[in-house]
């Protein structure tokens, strides 16, 4: 035992097996640490579950009758019952009804969860040196802040990383002023196609009054993207103010103003609106043509047929496709005309665009004799 | 009060070439068509039609038409040019249903510009399609073979809309058009309550001149005697939950939130309409969307809940909050309230019967809250049970789908307790 003991003191005492011994040793040692953590992460979720399962039974009941009557005392009782419990279980019970409700009940629940402390110690959170427990803290103030605590918030939208601008421009819209919503947003960029979807989100959350409010300042937004969304939300939010300023949409040097325009064009769906979507079919972008195409569809009027018909020879395939759809919504007499292509247009990509829209149209409807 | 005429467009691009001419062209229109349809029309107008032959047969009067659609197989289309022996649009329309079911046949009459008022009219008598008699005849033809887009109930809708933004009106308008629904849009309330002859079948308030809601307007329109039981949508902000809570307080039947979704919107006002139209005894017309495809193998009748009973409400959410937040409102309005997170086990509830209203998530486990309401869509006979689709999953086409599939409501999430509660109410009351 003893000469292996120095045959393995020696071996690790040659110069060249020294820092591979060192190596394993450390690796070692951050595995089990890894464990280590595993094992408390996993103790400590389901202490926190068991804590919110034993919340949700004992307290369930006597928070639901006080939310169900909205009587001050017996919410009260309940503020004071919670306080018994983990922070963690209660904040966590208290939010998902927060998700799930709004109006009065809701307000209870916000009431309730600022008696307790939590929004304080979110507001807190919010200074936090690190990124995650920021995120983590605006995730909470974005169902719980009003107009106080949008008020301190507006205060971080110029200084802080993109998503948390962006958790914020969510605060402002449903708890900020316009004004308030307008500075969040003038500055705030979005970065990619993808980012399409929490912005309008977010706007969608807005009230007709915000949305008024960014439409009369629309060039003043940075982003050609942020202000094609808002453009997008205000035709169905309030048409009046897309309507006015849509002429100058149509026509802005930035591409994604003008697809912004046709959309709008779409959803607002006025025939008077069909010489400012023929002129975009036009546009040297192929999306924007695409859009002014799809939208002369909903526009819903025959004398888009000729424009309509001419763009079956773009040479965007998109752009082909949404025509040839345009034509057959247009009924009966875009119905002919696509038959009329189909049968003897000189355009390959023409006949073709109009052939596959009629064939499509064939299987969707049974009874209609379309040239295939 | 007057409206464009549906081919406003169409009249303004046309060169007028009315006459005997018109149809030597109807002919030539025809004779590339396999299919037949009916044209009647003076002698004059036919003397061009007769010689050219094709698949047009022509009647100089509404009998001589009504015993031709009487004797043999139906025709694909009728057109009908009043004038010159042929009586004006109403009563050759009146005459004709009179005399023969019309069924599916695309009805074109051919007649001067009308104010809104008389086009309604026709509509209700039956036409599919109203063409100035300036139109060129290959497409008075087009539209006559086209597949008649009655539906007669569909195109009778009338629609009130008050409020003091008109480019929204007009927007309203432009979607209630595309699906068949006749809107008048009115920006204050003398206008409203001094309007038309014609009774709306609905009517949409939004807000007045100062930007906020009139819920004045809302009572002063209820004690009208002729509106009195008239559903009332209410054009509301998306994030006013308060003004969303004060309107069924106030009477109003459901509410549409800002911003507008088209299909929620016609949704909506089809339900309601056909609602009140079933409550008077009328025929509503065939559902929108055929009935799915089979789903799984057919399921027996269920048992249907008694009026008498305790009501009985079923919540199907596999978030264990939403029955939280609900039952105990329910409770306290003496319901008796079941609640599960299973999709199969909703359906095996269902199954048991006894259940007056189903609340739907349509994310569900084992079976999807669109299965569900297909299977329930399949049953005979139909259910009584009332469907409330309750949702986070609020897109157009998910609204449409579960109004087609005769959900006779959708909330969508997060929703106000209160509101959900009062509009179950609201449901069995019916």
């Amino acid at each position: 035992m003893n000469g292996v003991w120095v045959a393995l003191s020696e071996t690790v005492s040659a110069p060249l097996y020294r820092p591979l011994v060192v190596v394993i040793g450390l690796e070692l040692i951050a595995i089990q640490m890894q464990i280590f953590w595993l094992l408390w992460k996993t103790v400590v979720t389901r202490a926190r579950l068991r804590e919110t399962r034993r919340f949700r039974t004992e307290m369930g009941d006597p928070l639901g009758e006080a939310l169900a009557s909205a009587d001050p005392v017996a919410l009260a009782a309940c503020t004071r019952r919670a306080r018994t419990y983990a922070p963690e279980a209660v904040q966590a019970h208290l939010e998902s009804l927060m998700e799930l409700s709004v109006g009065n009940t809701n307000a209870l629940l916000v009431e309730m969860y600022g008696e307790l402390g939590y929004t304080r110690a979110a507001m807190k959170a919010t200074r936090s040196w690190r990124v995650s427990n920021r995120i983590r803290a605006l995730r909470r103030l974005s169902l719980v802040a009003r107009s106080g605590e949008a008020e301190l918030l507006s205060k971080m939208g110029s200084v802080h990383e993109h998503i948390v601008r962006l958790l914020v421009a969510q605060i402002m819209a449903k708890a900020g002023t316009p004004e308030q919503l307008f500075s969040v947003l003038r500055d705030l960029e979005r970065p990619r196609r993808i980012m399409d979807q929490p912005f309008a989100a977010i706007l969608a959350t807005a009230s007709r009054t915000h949305i008024e409010f960014l439409i009369a300042r629309l060039e003043e937004l940075a982003d050609p993207s942020v202000r094609r969304l808002v453009l997008e939300v205000s035709a169905r939010v309030t048409p009046a103010a897309c309507a006015r300023v849509l002429p100058e949409a149509a026509r802005h040097p930035h591409k994604e103003l003008r697809i912004g325009a046709c959309q709008a064009a779409a959803m607002l769906g006025f025939p008077s609106l069909v010489p400012l979507m023929t002129t975009a079919l036009g546009d040297p972008e192929s999306e924007v043509r695409g859009q002014a195409a799809k939208a002369l569809g909903r526009l819903q009027c025959e004398e888009s047929i000729e424009s309509l018909a001419a763009a079956l020879g773009d040479p965007a395939f998109w752009v082909r496709q949404n025509a040839a759809a345009s034509l057959a919504a247009l009924g009966a007499p875009g119905h002919l005309r696509l038959e009329e292509i189909a049968r003897t247009g000189t355009d390959r990509f023409a006949a073709d665009s109009a052939r596959q829209e009629l064939r499509r149209q064939s299987l969707l409807t049974s009874g209609i004799g379309v040239a295939a | 009060m007057s409206a464009p005429h549906p081919n406003q467009e169409l009249l303004e691009r046309s060169p007028p070439a009315p006459g005997p001419q018109a149809a030597d062209g109807a002919a030539d229109a025809f004779t590339t068509s396999a299919e037949r349809v009916f044209l009647c029309a003076s002698p004059t107008t036919l003397r061009g039609a007769v010689t050219q032959g094709g698949s047009i047969e022509r009647f100089v009067d509404i009998e001589r038409l009504a015993a031709a659609m009487r004797g043999q197989p139906p025709p694909r289309g009728l057109i009908i040019v009043p004038g010159d022996g042929v009586p004006p649009a109403a009563d050759s329309l009146s005459a004709l249903r009179q005399a023969t079911p019309v069924g599916d046949v695309a009805v074109v009459v051919v007649t001067p510009v009308l104010d809104i008022a008389e086009q309604i009219e026709l509509l209700k008598l039956g036409a599919t399609r109203l063409v100035s008699p300036e139109t060129p005849w290959e497409m008075v033809a087009a539209l006559a073979l086209a597949p008649a887009q009655r539906p007669a109930e569909n195109s009778s809708k009338v629609v009130f809309l008050f409020d003091s933004d008109e480019v929204l009106r007009l927007r309203i308008r432009a979607d209630l058009k595309r699906h068949g629904i006749v809107g008048f849009g009115y920006e204050d309330l003398p206008s409203l309550l001094s309007g038309p002859e014609h009774d709306p079948d609905l009517i949409i308030l939004g807000r007045d001149g100062r930007g906020s809601v009139d819920w004045d307007l809302l009572r002063r329109l209820r004690q009208r005697r002729a509106l009195r039981t008239l559903p009332v949508l209410m054009l509301l902000d998306g994030v006013d939950h308060d003004a969303q809570a004060l309107a069924f307080q106030h009477g109003a039947d459901d509410f549409l939130l800002l911003p507008l979704a088209t299909e929620d919107l016609v949704a909506r006002i089809g339900y309601q309409i056909d609602a009140r139209r079933a409550a008077r005894g009328v025929p509503s017309p065939a559902p929108a969307v055929p009935a799915p495809a089979v789903v799984s193998s057919p399921l027996p009748p269920i048992a249907t809940p008694s009026s008498s009973a305790r009501r009985h409400i079923l919540i199907a959410d596999d978030d264990p909050y939403v029955a939280e937040l609900l039952k105990h409102r329910m409770k306290n309005e003496g319901w008796q309230v079941t609640a599960t997170r299973d999709g199969e086990e909703a359906e095996r509830l269902i199954d048991v019967g006894d259940v007056d209203v189903i609340l739907l998530d349509l994310n569900l486990p084992h079976r999807s809250g669109f299965d569900i309401l297909h299977a329930l869509r399949r049953r005979s006979p139909r259910l009584s049970t009332k469907l409330v689709v309750l949702s986070s999953i609020n897109r157009e086409e998910t609204v449409q789908t579960a109004f087609s599939l005769d959900a006779d409501d959708f909330i969508p999430k997060p929703f106000n307790p209160e509101m959900v509660v009062s509009r179950i109410r609201r449901l069995l009351k019916r």
